[in-house]
């Protein structure tokens, strides 16, 4: 239960940190805490206390490990995550070049 | 025959990560290579539409039979969006290489296959994590496409990349959020299974995970008040990048929105937001569009209102009202892709996006003139041309089904939409041309718009070849939801 309450916690900390924060880096930080938010709040869906990694060998079966499916998505959605953060620090250095600030409400050329 | 829908997906990865390589061959050698293997995939998804509409076509992932393995399950709605999706690649692929910039094209091919890929693997999926995958494969190449811009435009491509990559990534977010949820009470991510798991789980958590993935996915599919990024997106891309957009991922996206909320809710709920919050995305979209100057800007807005009005139609969750909605989507991926391709070719000439600047271009760039003014009648849906057909069959269906006031609205919308496209028709035909020199558009790029052009009008006056594939179609989107 535990677990539950600290992704839904680290969600709402990323998404408060991207409504609030001025700073792009900071938005993208806010971005990489929703994402750990999520892959905890996958991981402790498949997690059941008191059992063990789901890896055959001696003493383990099929009715003592937890659901490894959760696992690997969090794996794809890690490398997802990764990159999009290397993408996206990418462009706030192009950004920069152009408008000199990371400041996101100074970057608004385009409008309504 | 059996057409392997694997094929689609796993040949332009693999192609696309040799692109960069291949290009010690010879310069040149990339964009064959990229269009080589696009034209592949043209071929097969012919094939494939071809086999689906007999019965749909289910390929297992290493062999690994549901519900432990990856499945793709090629519908006739799936294979129809794929040939869309491929057709449209293949001629942005012909129309774009004037309007790329910058020495490093190997890299720009790259993308747009893994876009190319990506998208197809949208709609032939039939699990929902894939789903995800496959949705973040075209997001990050659609915000790096959207980045590739060189010289004076990359400061609002910039600021436009940034934009839709916070909203990107927060939606993508919010999708496997919802994933998690419903995981957590089916136990199951294959499409069919989840569909027959649902009713019996707890509906609380199920309707907590629909909010969720609507959000994730309507972003997308441009869905009020979801689609901030879009003008932006639109105007900072290059020309061809636009055409993508406005013809593939949004497509793509609003497929799998589609496909969530018919096949796995089945749910009214799902339909009434749909309904609701397309309505105000037409109206929204199009009286925005009424008061651009900028002539890309107001092609994104009017996109948005296209959008809208395509998920009106499914909204109202009838036979009659799903076959106009893709009906409207298709035209809305010919005609938007046409439109934002000739404004390219204006634009490349006259160096500015200015609506102003368009005075009298019917005497200088005829042909060019000729292909935007088609476009644009198709969106506004003048008979003779696939808008028409679409319109009359939603706003038919509309009052078929006993919505008055969405029939009404849907033609208020038309007539702004009415309205700022004869503007622009207008300053193009009937105004005088100022004596400034400009540049005609290349063969290829004319060749590529033509037949988009020649697409839209088929659609207009022979639709009947179209009903034949839409109709199967709807009805496996409506078998879900048992014929509501």
């Amino acid at each position: 239960m535990m677990f539950y309450f600290a992704s839904a916690a680290l969600i709402a900390i990323g998404i408060y940190m991207l409504m609030v924060k001025k700073n792009l880096i900071k938005m993208i930080l806010g971005l990489s805490v929703i994402d750990s938010g999520v892959n905890l709040l996958l991981i402790s869906i498949g997690y059941i206390n008191g059992k063990t990694a789901p890896i055959i060998q001696p003493g383990v079966s099929p009715s003592n490990v937890v659901d490894p499916l959760p696992q690997a998505l969090v794996l794809t959605n890690i490398v997802i995550g990764v990159s999009v953060t290397a993408l996206a620090l990418s462009v706030v250095i192009r950004v920069y070049k152009h408008y000199k600030t990371l400041n996101s409400s100074e970057v608004r050329d385009l409008k309504w | 025959m059996v057409i392997d829908p694997t094929l689609m997906i796993g040949v332009p990865l693999f192609i696309a990560f040799l692109i960069p390589v291949s290009t010690f061959i010879n310069r040149k050698f990339p964009r064959y290579l990229a269009g080589g293997t696009i034209l592949f995939n043209l071929i097969l998804s012919m094939l494939l539409l071809d086999a689906a509409l007999k019965s749909p076509v289910v390929s297992y992932l290493g062999g690994w039979k549901p519900p432990f393995g990856i499945v793709l399950y090629a519908g006739p709605l799936g294979a129809m969006l794929a040939l869309l999706i491929s057709t449209v690649s293949i001629l942005t692929w012909i129309y774009l290489p004037e309007y790329i910039e910058g020495g490093d094209k190997e890299k720009f091919y790259m993308l747009y296959l893994l876009l190319t890929a990506g998208a197809t693997g949208m709609v032939l999926t039939g699990d929902l994590f894939n789903l995800f995958v496959f949705t973040e494969i075209t997001a990050i190449a659609s915000f790096s496409l959207l980045a590739y811009s060189k010289g004076k435009d990359e400061k609002e491509a910039m600021e436009a990349t940034i934009k839709y990559m916070i909203i990107g990534s927060l939606s993508s977010a919010f999708f496997l959020i919802g994933i998690a949820l419903l995981y957590s009470v089916t136990g199951t991510l294959n499409m069919a299974d989840l569909s027959s798991r649902i009713p019996h789980a707890d509906p609380r958590t199920v309707a907590i995970s629909m909010m969720f993935i609507i959000t994730g996915l309507g972003v997308e599919a441009e869905m009020f008040p979801l689609n901030g990024w879009t003008p932006d997106a639109y105007t900072g891309a290059s020309h061809p990048v636009s055409a993508v957009f406005a013809g593939i991922v949004v497509k793509a996206g609003f497929y799998a929105l589609a496909r969530v909320i018919f096949s796995i809710y089945a749910s009214s709920t799902g339909l009434g937001i749909m309904l609701v919050f397309g309505i105000i995305t037409l109206i929204i979209g199009e009286s925005a569009a009424l008061r651009q100057t900028d002539l890309k800007r107001m092609l994104a807005y009017s996109s948005i209102g296209q959008m809208g009005l395509i998920i009106t139609a499914f909204g109202m969750g009838t036979q009659l009202s799903l076959v106009g909605g893709l009906y409207a989507l298709l035209n809305h991926a010919f005609a938007k892709t046409l439109l934002f391709m000739s404004a390219g070719a204006f634009i490349l000439s006259l160096g500015t996006r200015n609506i102003g600047a368009l005075d009298g271009m019917g005497k200088k760039m005829p042909v060019n003139s000729i292909l935007f003014t088609i476009g644009a009648f198709s969106i506004m849906g003048l008979p003779f041309f696939g808008g028409f057909i679409s319109k009359i069959v939603i706003i038919y269906a509309s009052m078929d089904a006993g919505y008055m006031l969405i029939a009404i609205l849907i033609l208020s919308a038309s007539v702004i939409e009415l309205v700022y496209f004869l503007r622009v028709v207008q300053r193009i035909w009937m105004r005088e041309p100022g004596d400034s020199e400009v540049k005609k558009a290349s063969n290829a790029s004319i060749i590529s718009m033509m037949v988009l052009a020649a697409i839209v009008i088929v659609m207009g006056i022979y639709p009947q070849a179209f009903f034949r594939i839409l109709g199967p179609a709807a009805g496996e989107l409506l078998k879900a939801i048992g014929g509501a």
